[in-house]
């Protein structure tokens, strides 16, 4: 067990907010790509930018709440 | 532009993984014996190796070029803002600055009520902490290090990067035989998360089809943004702490 959890920790990190988060963003751009490919080459950049600021923040602030 | 950043990036992150692998293998090398530190981290080196040979060729073998970039880049971004979290914590005060001190001391303390075998007979439990210390660091720098490698145009700058880094930190280990405790590990790992962050975001965004305004330069944008935010919310955080 303590294996297991070392290489989760490893892998994932300390909190589960960061994988889950960064899983939505990509999900939500391949979903945001196949409704609108042709704006999506020109926005997607920004918005992933702004889903990847927005998952950071959420596993800051979840850290500082649980300290 | 983008050889000297992945470079840059490269060594930076194998500098700092290694800086605490050293610290452990230097704990038990001190506390210990050398023969069996040496033991354990040769021991441990050559799993990483192995697995290094493994994974890097399955990677770029085996996905189709959109696929990789959005498979690496999702893998930096998840090293990389781990990384950016701990590290906006830190500048904030919100969590202990980091320190291959600390990692000494705790591997010499974890030896500490095990008694030393006679000479002549295997020390396990220094051999077991050094390897298993090495082996922890040097999968996440592994991981790091084929990622990067993997890119589409090639892996010449990471392999360069980890070079010198290994190069420059086994010889500054073996020179001063104790952990460099003047080195900034603090801001370090904040700039490896800053760099990795930015590279998994332009990966990844590329393996989705997007086009960032500006090619291989975008990435200097993302880690200003990132970097600019993450200060921003780490003077946020200290500001909150300070009774008024």
């Amino acid at each position: 067990m303590t294996t297991l959890r070392t290489l989760k920790k490893l892998l994932l990190g300390e909190t589960w907010i960061l994988p889950i988060g960064v899983a939505v963003t990509v999900a939500a751009g391949a979903g945001l790509r196949a409704l609108a490919a042709g704006a999506w080459q020109h926005v997607g950049g920004p918005i992933m930018l702004g889903g990847v600021l927005a998952v950071l923040a959420a596993s800051v602030e979840t850290s500082v709440r649980r300290r | 532009m983008t050889f000297t950043l992945v470079a840059i990036g490269a060594a930076i992150a194998v500098s700092v993984e290694l800086l605490e692998a050293l610290a452990i293998v230097l704990a038990v090398g001190v506390s210990r014996r050398w023969g069996d530190a040496l033991i354990g981290a040769a021991a441990a080196a050559a799993v990483c190796a192995l697995l290094a040979v493994v994974v890097g060729p399955v990677l770029l073998a085996s996905i189709p070029l959109d696929a990789l970039r959005l498979t690496i880049g999702t893998l930096l971004l998840l090293f990389g803002l781990e990384w950016l979290r701990k590290g906006t914590l830190r500048l904030a005060g919100r969590r202990s600055r980091s320190s291959s001190m600390a990692e000494f001391l705790e591997a010499q303390e974890a030896l500490h009520d095990v008694p030393l075998p006679p000479d002549g007979r295997p020390d396990w439990a220094g051999r077991i902490v050094a390897f298993k210390g090495v082996l922890l660091e040097g999968i996440e720098l592994v991981l790091i290090v084929a990622a990067l490698a993997a890119r589409p145009s090639g892996a010449a700058p990471a392999l360069a990067g980890a070079a010198v880094a290994t190069a420059a930190v086994v010889v500054a280990g073996a020179w001063l035989r104790k952990p460099l405790t003047r080195i900034p590990e603090t801001e370090l790992k904040w700039g490896v998360g800053i760099l990795l962050s930015a590279f998994g975001l332009f990966f990844a965004a590329e393996g989705l089809g997007v086009h960032w305004p500006g090619d291989d330069i975008a990435i200097v944008y993302l880690v200003a943004a990132l970097a600019v935010y993450s200060r921003l919310h780490a003077h946020s955080l200290a500001a909150k702490a300070v009774p008024a």
